[in-house]
């Protein structure tokens, strides 16, 4: 019925002897010692080509660099471009939470800059978790209740500024994963980057950024920390009437928004540059 | 005796001796026992023999028929707190529970939604025998309590004024309850997620709704509910509404023609008003301007979901406007806004006491409303990876998703979806001068459920003829409804919400029937 096959071989397996096999490390030393010429030359010349492959790799490299940059300056950026590392449209609406008791004035100065150049619809709301009336009139900065608003899919984009309980200035990304930028110099970052009005020349984009970061650590730092970064401002602006440079810049707005929220008025008022500049900044906000 | 045993034990304790030694301790024992019993028994004669000094302090009133007045304060559950300790004041409520532990009964004493712990000892003033009778009134028996307010030491978990409690001087039965009661309140008003101790299902709890009523819970839920509509009619009559009736028997179906409950009239047939809209719309035509209704609004509907019933109480209102509809959505998103900040602050108590047993998330909501375009709806569901096309009707499933985009976007739980496709619209909707595919409707969503549909409606007869001849509609089934507006009728829009769903939804509920007093679905027309 079936055709049975012997399941042992006849010729007898080769056991091993041991776990592992390994070559005897001292095997080359003791039993070939003197190594030949021949093999010396063979060996170096091995090396020889392994050091030009990596050369040549590293050619290639440079070129491709090379090429890259001039892409980038025959499209008419100079240097570093900063948008290219991933490109940020313009999102059709943004929304913007806000404390009402401390609001966002470069935030608002911004989208009134943003409103001449674009279609924008703005909207604002109240949370019902607002414990506070706002104080500032959101109509004066363009600002709609929804209701006057006739149609709001025609629109560049659609700003909703909901003033709500919470700490900080927030603007919500992504709602699905809850992303959000926090903090008002954060934002106007971020739009500034959207809108393609942030500088282009990486030297200009960092000194903006450190400014922007300066009113950062102005509201988040403790006290002995503010009288310093308030002397790093007050020293800056004895050189140069703005921040910017000879005209309010996004840096003097944010800036000036921080210090209205943190540093007291005394204090600003004992320093006569910061008082100079906190006022020159103030006639160009719509209060 | 002790004396003996112990010498025996001390000179030589053989097994037998010690055998012997225990037996007649144990005797001893058990006589002495005995004794004790026995005098106990005699005591206990003796006092039932002597005078009961609580005599006139407890009993029943009987069956009241009214035969005397008393001049007399019954004071609230409600508003006990320390500051009437050491008063001495009556109370009218339900024997929650009761608990007769020796000389003690603890007892809680239930007022609608609030309750009281009271105890009674006996002691100089209180005999055993008025202890005894308080231990046995049946639970959910009406009682007056005269009382001493106290406060105590430590809160009473267990009741909702936790501060004080009654030491009781009187008790008098004024209405019994049967003894066996077919679901116990605690029971009823317990949470699901309560694991291991008893709850009640719905539909005991529906069977027996008298009972169920009395929970805290549902005490509070419908004194919401009251909220709601006392809102809404306040809201409308300060903003000029007028408050109309429509009838409720019918000829013809009102909207659309099916789900219309028929019932035999005289020698004929009428229908039960599944909308009062063409009367609402008759009322604008009368020059009223702004009309709003409360009523029943009957639906034969074969639907049983945790949403739909066949009878529920319909908020509708009809305004006319002067140039644009988004006159009456304003309204109406002021109207709803009204309502929510109304029940925010007047009614804290009773929503606390709901999430008691259901708990949801507070609701959140802006001022004004939110209000989005439907093409807004249909990216933001595309973004979030769902397929919908631009002309499609939002699925529920779709709805209750969108509603959780839009909460996680803009943190409100209230929004108004405007410019729905044209094609998804009943045919008097007007639709939109500016895109064909779109009209001047809307929905309002509350928690990402539908509450309110909406629209401007069709004021020209001729258009409406169109119309109606565009969705294949026989024009003279419809004739009544067409020939009220020839006489000339302002433009007008207006929406209806159901009232049972707007509570369920606010309070963050899971089912319609939970919010209706006796509801009524295909499976259920009793109580």
């Amino acid at each position: 019925m079936y055709h049975m096959k012997p399941v042992m071989s006849a010729t007898v397996e080769q056991l091993p002897t041991c776990m592992y096999k390994m070559k005897n490390i001292y095997s080359e030393w003791s039993d070939s010692a003197p190594a030949t010429k021949d093999d010396l030359l063979i060996s170096a010349e091995s090396l020889l080509q392994r050091q030009n492959a990596v050369i040549s790799k590293l050619e290639a490299l440079q070129i491709k660099i090379n090429s890259a940059l001039e892409g980038h300056q025959s499209s008419g950026n100079s240097a570093l471009n900063l948008s290219t590392t991933k490109e940020i449209v313009l999102p059709k609406e943004i929304v913007i939470t806000c404390n009402p008791t401390v609001p966002a004035r470069a935030l608002l100065q911004m989208i009134t800059n943003i409103k001449s150049e674009k279609k924008v619809l703005c909207v604002f709301y109240t949370h019902n978790s607002a414990k506070h009336t706002p104080c500032l009139d959101l109509s004066k900065y363009g600002f709609q209740t929804d209701i006057q608003a006739v149609t709001r899919c025609d629109k560049d984009m659609v700003v909703t500024w909901i003033w709500k309980e919470c700490d900080e200035c927030e603007m919500m990304i992504s709602p699905i994963q809850q992303i959000k930028i926090v903090n008002e110099a954060n934002i106007c970052r971020y739009l500034l980057r959207v809108l393609g009005s942030y500088p282009n020349d990486a030297a200009a984009a960092s000194i903006m950024d450190q400014w922007l970061d300066t009113a950062t650590d102005l509201v988040k730092a403790r006290n002995s920390e503010k009288t310093s970064t308030v002397e790093k401002i007050s020293n800056y602006l004895s050189k140069s009437s703005f921040i910017s440079g000879n005209n309010v810049g996004v840096e003097d707005l944010v800036l000036h928004s921080a210090f209205m929220r943190t540093v007291s008025a005394e204090q600003s008022i004992k320093d006569k540059v910061l008082r100079q500049w906190c006022s020159a900044v103030s006639s160009h906000l719509i209060l | 005796m002790e004396d003996k045993e112990n010498s025996k034990s001390e000179n030589q304790p053989s097994k037998n001796a010690l055998k012997k030694a225990q037996k007649e301790a144990e005797k001893a024992a058990k006589k002495a026992q005995r004794k004790l019993e026995q005098q106990a028994g005699d005591a206990a004669v003796a006092e039932a023999e002597q005078p009961d000094v609580s005599a006139g302090c407890y009993g029943s009133y009987g069956l009241m028929r009214s035969a005397e007045k008393v001049d007399r304060v019954l004071h609230e559950v409600e508003k006990l707190d320390s500051t009437c300790a050491d008063t001495e004041l009556w109370l009218r409520g339900r024997l929650h529970t009761s608990r007769a532990k020796g000389k003690q009964c603890f007892f809680v004493l239930r007022q609608q939604q609030f309750s009281v712990q009271a105890v009674l000892a006996v002691s100089e003033t209180t005999s055993r025998q008025m202890v005894k009778f308080v231990a046995a009134i049946t639970k959910e028996s009406i009682i007056d309590v005269c009382a001493v307010v106290k406060t105590t030491p430590n809160k009473i978990e267990s009741c909702s004024q936790q501060d004080v409690e009654l030491h009781v001087k009187q008790v008098w039965v004024a209405s019994a309850s049967e003894a066996r009661l077919p679901l116990q309140i605690e029971d009823a008003a317990r949470p699901d997620t309560d694991d291991g101790l008893a709850t009640v299902g719905a539909d005991v709890k529906l069977d027996n709704r008298i009972l169920d009523l009395r929970t805290s819970t549902n005490q509070a839920i419908y004194r919401v509910e009251a909220g709601i509509m006392r809102l809404f009619r306040e809201h409308l009559t300060k903003e000029g509404f007028v408050e109309i009736n429509t009838p409720k028997i019918i000829s013809a179906a009102s909207e659309g023609g099916a789900n219309v409950f028929t019932v035999s009239y005289f020698k004929t047939n009428a229908y039960l008003a599944q909308s009062p809209q063409l009367y609402k719309q008759m009322a604008i035509a009368a020059d009223f301007g702004k009309v709003f209704t409360v009523g029943g609004v009957f639906r034969a509907e074969d639907s049983n979901t945790h949403r739909h019933l066949t009878e529920f109480v319909g908020l509708d209102m009809e305004m006319a406007f002067n140039y644009h509809y988004h006159e009456v959505v304003d309204t109406i998103g002021r109207m709803f806004v009204n309502m929510f900040k109304g029940l925010r602050d007047n009614f804290q108590t009773e929503i606390a006491t709901i999430n008691k047993q259901y708990p949801a998330e507070p609701f959140k909501f802006l001022e004004p409303a939110l209000r989005l375009e439907f093409p807004e709806a249909v990216s933001m569901l595309r973004e979030a990876g769902v397929e919908i096309g631009d002309e499609d009707d939002l699925s529920t499933p779709n709805e209750k998703f969108l509603g959780r985009l839009v909460k996680a976007k803009y943190d409100t739980d209230f929004y108004i979806l405007d410019k729905y496709p044209l094609a998804v619209r009943p045919f008097y909707t007007m639709p939109d001068p500016n895109n064909p595919k779109q009209s001047n409707s809307y929905d309002m969503f509350m928690r990402g459920e539908e509450i309110l549909s909406g629209a401007q409606r069709i004021h020209d007869p001729n258009y409406l003829t169109e119309r109606a001849t565009h969705h294949g509609i026989d024009i003279q089934t419809i004739k009544a409804y067409i020939d009220s507006f020839r006489y000339g009728c302002p433009p007008h829009a207006g929406g209806g919400i159901g009232l049972e769903r707007v509570v369920m939804l606010y309070l963050g509920l899971d089912n319609i029937r939970k919010t209706s007093m006796f509801p009524r679905d295909p499976k259920r027309v009793t109580p």
